[in-house]
């Protein structure tokens, strides 16, 4: 082998996790207000049907909200001012198996659970600056304060 | 959000109950009528209940309206429909013509709507022929959603002959069930 092929196949090795790791898993069904997706530090606004990427994340302006469906049937809604990341996404369309992981770091957040949830409860976890949740419904809703703004102070 | 809406029903009754609210003639139907102690006409000094709620209660968790918009924003749940196919053919049965139409509709009521089609044939036939004629009826409903108005980029089929059966019938057997294509809308 070619020292030049070698070195291709290593970038090859190197490079395709990171693809993979940032590979679209849901569509926007439902926009309305400023919303914006942060990819890989470049933000951009949201557009109705584009398709988010996992480990994107998602913060919506004062009149933002959005509603996006995965690819295993999980739908979820954000409302105003939320941000909130896709930290962890997998889903195997053979065997439904799969779990997602969200991020809240503020804002209001509603989940209805996919196909994901339906063989296993503990694939679906909501993180929050104050607790780690395992959701074992089909459906639930999540405020977030962020404790840092005025008028939120300790 | 029922369950949301029940919870949140059920606590503010208990807050209600617990005295865990702002001191208000309208609503106290347990204690005086007006915000003033009985011991004030013994006590020189003036005495004011507090119009506070009682440090011991928990603060409310979040309002109903703080979900208003969320609600709102909450995608259509995806349909999955199966239509069926006249024998060797892409050409649909009379009731799934009906049942397709109502489909193609609910695809053009919905937002950034995406289908995916998948075709399927019975085991009569051979395997090869099978595989080109699950893609003809996957085809043929890509043909009519476009036809309707449905953008073409957002229709994918896929087709899988007569390998993934919905009737488990044995090689060459005609079986109506399985001469079938899934409409996903979504």
């Amino acid at each position: 082998m070619h020292s030049a092929q070698k070195i291709c196949l290593l970038l090859a090795m190197i490079l395709a996790p990171s693809f993979a790791m940032a590979e679209p898993i849901a569509t926007i069904k439902k926009l309305s207000g400023e919303v914006s997706i942060v990819r890989k530090n470049e933000t951009h606004a949201a557009t109705l049907g584009d398709r988010i990427h996992e480990q994107d994340s998602i913060s919506t302006g004062n009149q933002g909200s959005i509603g996006i469906l995965f690819d295993d049937d999980t739908r979820i809604a954000v409302g105003p001012n939320s941000k909130l990341s896709l930290a962890d996404y997998s889903y195997d369309p053979r065997n439904h198996k799969g779990g997602l992981d969200l991020k809240v770091s503020e804002g209001t957040v509603s989940v209805i659970a996919g196909k994901v949830a339906q063989g296993n409860p503990e694939a679906l976890s909501v993180a929050t600056p104050a607790s780690a949740i395992t959701v074992s419904g089909n459906a639930f809703s999540i405020k977030v304060d962020n404790p840092t703004k005025e008028g939120n102070a300790q | 959000m029922i369950r949301t809406a029940a919870t949140l029903g059920s606590a503010l009754l208990l807050l209600g109950l617990s005295g865990c609210t702002v001191y208000s003639g309208a609503v106290n139907t347990f204690g005086p009528d007006k915000p003033v102690s009985d011991v004030a006409a013994n006590t020189d000094g003036e005495l004011l209940l507090s119009k506070e709620p009682p440090p011991f209660c928990p603060a409310p968790v979040a309002a109903a309206d703080d979900f208003d918009k969320v609600d709102k924003a909450m995608p259509a749940a995806p349909i999955y429909k199966l239509v069926y196919f006249k024998f060797d053919s892409d050409e649909l049965t009379e009731q799934s013509r009906r049942d397709a139409e109502e489909i193609y509709q609910e695809v053009l009521k919905r937002e950034a709507p995406e289908v995916l089609v998948t075709g399927h044939t019975d085991t009569s036939g051979s395997a090869a022929l099978n595989d080109a004629l699950s893609k003809r009826r996957a085809e043929a409903v890509r043909e009519d959603l476009i036809e309707i108005g449905v953008d073409a980029d957002t229709i994918r089929t896929y087709y899988k002959g007569e390998s993934e059966p919905l009737i488990d019938t044995g090689d060459g057997v005609k079986e109506l069930r399985n001469r079938r294509v899934e409409i996903n809308v979504r």
